[in-house]
This record gives structure tokens, sequence and C-alpha cells, in this order.
């Protein structure tokens, strides 16, 4: 296919000449005066523009049939304008006619991030205030939840939970068929009040739930200090982006699962996919593309993030907004009013709006590509080790150091803070004359540093790996992030300690780094490819470890036995 | 030799933090020879309204590509050729460096 090619249009500095308004129609209803222009040059009128926007929104749910009937479904907002639309379908499309109308269980969750922005706390209030009174008028179970919290967060947060089986779309048309009779039961019993209403509904109709820790006062000064101070030592703008995102996900993910929640919807529009699938390939994130721009993330295991607004691009969403009224809220972000080149996501939205404004066709052809891309597990193995941030499957291997990329990973991985012990305020320098005793403590202190340092480093995959490169020391971190790491830490250790009492020594660590993850020239030809790939394991794999060649089920067996 | 004209403009989507946080201003344009335009509607934005930082609003002589421009509720697109008869104008933020998503 020739994307580029087929519909380019001609570069323009401003809007096409070649129309005049009073001529124009919109080009569904032929009639409506038009108000927007969508696409290359479709104008709509309001009522067709408001249609083909509900549309897209409920085709993406009905065409993805993942979010069954009487499902419980979070809905992550944060005040902007993607997000709120989103809120705002699903708020219209619970409340139309039995037949359409969507069937799964709603409730908000909005994350106040003032901290990590520097805002005080009297703007945060503020802000809090317009929040809720919008999440009042919804009718939906809503949290507030603090960026704060993610100081308390169990490490089981980053622990992928059962993954429930996939249903298939016989599944999904049984579990309609089987919403669909209980409805009808109910109402023949008499249970359940009108006609129209579910199960669901009398959720809906109680007086909104809040969490135990209501947001009546500001989160405890101890934890938004820490949270100021992570984000104060982190260098680049673009790291915090990254890290921001990830604490957020977390703290979600902890809510979701924490009130029983299995899905999460987020308000991407399909600018802001396009913008992240730029910058994911500049951050390294290539091999997770598919999972941080598709429409379902299924990473997390029991909470499953999905994307409607995928379809959507901004400008249709502003529009919208302002033609429906739709109420939203402004929270500045981390990265408000920061220059273009401050950071890789600013520069990406730079670049991509830029060649929007000339080739109205960029935003809509990144998005097919993403699309295309496919969640096909590396090297047939679906299970395996995960990154300790992204949760996505580590895409490392430390044993491959024959190329660039592993000789690159290595680095990374080995790479220390530039002055680990100048840095920390708390801790005397090792330079200090108290005592040897004390110099002695310093000194183990400063290499214990460095070591739990590579034991969370080395769990990483190549992007988050980049990232922490602009984190001077991972003190600042929560807490639950450097218990895991421990934990995980130990528990590989426990692994080769008896895997080694099992086999001999081996002269690979962590066990991981044992699977060669050889990059495959890309080519259809299957025979040539196995032939290369077998000469390439036959000449690196070293005797007796034997990760490559095909095992025997039951050889295989016994080593998860080893892996608690 | 056109006569001063009042209009409403409107900032939104982030875009009036770069005017004070003021989202609507009631401003009147000085008389000049040739009709208004958007055009020249942008150079007068930027010397008298804008407070800060133009290059997240003004890119030459149009607007930064993110920014929409409504003229009456409707897109700036289906205007254009017609001249502007001084209907409220508003400018719409799509950058998520002035909004979040």
């Amino acid at each position: 296919p020739k994307p580029f090619l087929d519909d380019i249009n001609r570069p323009r500095s401003g809007p096409p000449t070649h129309r005049c308004s009073h001529e124009l129609k919109c080009v569904k209803c032929k009639e409506g005066l038009p108000v927007i222009v969508i696409r290359a040059g479709d104008a709509f009128c309001r009522d067709c523009f408001r249609a083909f926007y509900i549309h897209k929104f409920r085709a993406v749910l009905g065409k993805n049939r993942l979010i069954f009937p009487g499902e419980k479904v979070l809905l992550a907002w944060s005040g902007g304008p993607s997000s709120s639309s989103m809120v705002w379908q699903v708020l219209e499309g619970l409340s139309r006619d039995s037949a359409k109308r969507l069937r799964f269980v709603p409730g908000v969750v909005y994350v106040d991030e003032g901290a990590a922005c520097g805002q005080s706390w009297k703007d945060r209030a503020r802000t809090l205030a317009d929040v809720k009174s919008i999440l009042q008028t919804t009718g939906f179970p809503w949290h507030i939840v603090a960026l704060e919290e993610v100081f308390a967060l169990p490490p089981s947060v980053l622990r992928c939970s059962a993954q429930e089986p996939v249903g298939t779309i016989g599944t999904y048309k049984v579990a309609v068929d089987s919403f669909l009779q209980q409805q009808h039961t109910l109402v023949a019993e008499g249970v359940g009040g009108s006609p129209n209403s579910t199960p669901g509904e009398e959720q809906l109709s109680q007086p909104c739930t809040q969490d135990p820790q209501d947001l009546a006062g500001p989160p405890p000064a101890d934890q938004t200090e820490a949270l100021s101070r992570l984000f104060d030592s982190v260098k680049t703008l673009t790291a915090k982006e990254e890290l921001l995102q990830t604490l957020r996900t977390h703290l979600i993910l902890h809510m979701a699962r924490t009130h029983g929640y299995s899905k999460v919807m987020t308000g991407d529009s399909c600018t802001r996919l396009a913008i992240k699938l730029m910058t994911g390939l500049a951050l390294g994130r290539g091999a997770f593309l598919a999972w941080d721009t598709g429409f379902s993330d299924e990473r997390h295991g029991s909470v499953v993030v999905v994307r409607p607004m995928r379809e959507h691009t901004l400008k249709e969403v502003a529009f919208y907004n302002r033609l429906f009224a739709v109420p939203s809220v402004f929270t500045p972000a981390i990265d408000t009013k920061a220059p273009e080149k401050a950071s890789i996501h600013r520069l990406m939205e730079g670049f991509l709006l830029r060649l929007q404004a000339q080739f109205p066709s960029t935003v809509s052809t990144v998005y097919r590509t993403s699309e295309k891309l496919v969640k096909a597990p590396r090297d047939g193995c679906a299970s395996g080790p995960r990154c300790l941030l992204c949760m996505c499957l580590l895409d490392v291997d430390t044993a491959d150091s024959a190329t660039a990329f592993g000789a690159q990973t290595q680095d990374c991985s080995q790479m220390q803070s530039p002055t680990p012990p100048a840095e920390a305020p708390t801790v005397p320098c090792c330079s200090t004359e108290v005592g040897r005793a004390q110099n002695c403590a310093q000194a183990q202190l400063c290499s214990h540093r460095e070591d739990s340092r590579a034991c969370v480093i080395e769990q990483l995959c190549y992007s988050c790996r980049v990232n922490m490169k602009d984190v001077p020391s991972l003190d600042p971190l929560p807490p639950y992030i450097l218990a895991e790491a421990q934990l995980r830490s130990q528990r590989y250790g426990l692994a080769t300690w008896l895997g080694e009492c099992w086999r001999g020594p081996s002269r690979h660590w962590p066990p991981w780094g044992r699977v060669p993850r050889v990059w495959l020239p890309p080519g259809p030809r299957r025979r040539s490819r196995s032939i290369w790939w077998r000469a390439v394991t036959m000449t690196c794999t070293p005797a007796g470890a034997e990760p490559g060649c095909p095992r025997s089920r039951r050889a295989r067996m016994g080593r998860q036995h080893v892996i608690v | 030799m056109a006569a001063p004209l009042s209009v409403e403009v409107e900032f939104g989507g982030g875009a009036e933090l770069l005017f004070d946080g003021i989202k609507k201003h009631q401003v009147t344009l000085p008389g000049r020879e040739e009709p208004w335009d958007i055009r020249n509607l942008l150079v007068w934005i930027k010397k008298n309204l804008l407070k800060e930082r133009p290059e997240l609003f003004i890119q030459g002589d149009s607007v930064r590509p993110g920014i929409l421009v409504l003229v009456n509720d409707a897109d700036w697109e289906l205007l254009e050729g017609a001249p502007w008869p001084g209907d409220p104008a508003a400018f719409h933020s799509l950058c998520l460096s002035l909004n979040t998503e």
C-alpha cells in the first residue's frame, strides 16, 4: 500500500481557496449548513457530525467485543477534552433506549497530579472542587486519588495477576444473550422497577461513593514532599513524563483491582496515539507499540486497558465538546507551556501537528499503521519475566553481547549513577573524618546502593533502562518499586542456586538471559531462517546451555519447577 | 475605510493560559483601509492581547498547527475566500503542551 501517495494533498499554508461558504452543504445529508471539515475536505453539518461521532464510539466498542454486559469498567478521566468526551459518551450511551444502550457498569477515577507539577494545595483544591461537581453530575461512582498515594501502594501492584481466558465472539454473543434473558426475567418477575433498569443501574443511582481517604484535606505532607523530591531529581522532561505515566498507570491499576473493575477505559484520541507511537519508537519501545497504542492492552493480567476514543481525532473531539457543551476541567500538566524541544513528546507532537496541517492524512496514516501491529510473543514464548515498571515482556538479553543492541543494553545495566555517595543529602560523604567504623559503614552503604540500583535496572526493559539513566538516584522512588525489585531478585537468586545444585554452575545470570533473543532477518522463507537459526545457536551457545535447541517437554517442565 | 469593529474573541483548550487565563475577550479593532480579516486579527492579537510565549500561538502569519480557528462556531476552513464579517472568533488549542488528554 502506498498511503502517503494515495491522498497526498498539495501542501497549504492556509485553508484552500476554491470554495464559497454559502454553496457548501453537508456531504452526508446534502442539506444542512456545514460546521466542521473532517479528514481531507468532508464538511459535516451539526447533526450529521454528532451522529458520526457517536456512531464511531459505539462502533469501536462493538467491533472489538471485549466489554461484556454487566462488567465493571473504570473510566480514567484526566479532565482533558478526550477523556471528558469519553465519559460523556458513556453517560449518553447508558441512557439510550434498551435495544442499543451500553451494557457495562462504569465508575470514574480522577488522579490529582498537582504535586508532580509543582502546584500549591490551594490551586489543587480549587481544581478538585470543579472536578467533584462534574463527577457528581455524571451520577457514576467516582474516586479521586492523589498521586501521592503511590507511596502507599503494595508491591503486588507490579505483579501480573492471573489472566482470564480471552472470550471468543461466540462467548460474547452467549454472554449478551444470557444478559438480555436475565433482564427479561427480572422484568417478568416484577423485580427491579422499570423495564429499562438493570442490576447495574441500582449501583448507579446510589449516591456517589468515595474512597475512605476523603480528599477533604490535603494528602500527608511527607508524601507530597517525597513526590516533589522524586520529580525534581529527574533530570529531563522526557523521563519525568514517562515516570509520571508509569506511576499514574500503577495507581489506576490498583484502584481498579481494589474496587473490582476488570476493565479500564482511557481517553487516548487518534492524534494522541499517533504521537505516542512515534514517541515510543524514539524512546526504544518499538517492541511494545502494539500494547501501547492498540485498542486493548492486556499486559496487566486481570485488568485490561481499552481505548475507545482511538478513532477520534483531537479536532473532532474539540468540536464536539464545544458544540455540545461537554464539561471538562483544565488541569495544568507537567509540561504545560514547555517549549517544543523540551522533551521528545513535545517534539513529536509539534512534528506531527505541523505535518498534519500540510498533509491532512498524516495522523490517520500513522493510526492505520498502528492498527497493523501484531501482539505476537517473541520466540514463541508467551510468558516470561516482565519489566518491573511497564510490565511488558523483557526484551533485553544481556548474554547477547555480539550485537550492537546487546552491547548497548549491557552499558545501560552496568551504568552507575555519576556520584552516588555525594548526592544524598542525608548520608554523610565517604570522605568524612568521624571514624573508621563509620567510613567502613559508608563504603558499605555506597556499594549497597549501587547493588540495589543494579538490581532494579537489570529487571527493566530497554526503554525503562534508558529512562532510569536520567534518574540519578533510585532512593526517591516509591517503596513498592524497590521492594518488588528486591523480591524478584531474591527469587531468581534462589532459583539459580537451586538450578546450580541440580545442574552445576551456569555462566549465565540472570537466568532469563539464557533464552537467546536473536534477531532474525525479516523474510518469508521459513526453511532458510531455521537453518540460519540453528547455525547461530550452535555457534553462540556454549555446550551444556541448551535453550535454543528444541527440548523435550519433560525437560522444560523440570526447569519450570525450579522457578518458584 | 473600514470602521472600528467590536468583536468577541474566545480562547479555549488551554490557549487561555497565554492570555492571563481569560477566556472571553471583547475587543475593539481599530479602523483600517481594507476590511478586517482573520490574519489581520491574529497580528493584532499578537501585538495587543498575547501576554507570553507567542511561539505557542502564532507561527509566521498564521496560527500554530494545533490551534483550531472557529468563526461563529464553525470551522475556519469553511469560511475561506469569503470575508470575515466580524463574527465571534474562537481559538481552541489542541496541543498537549497546553492541556492534558
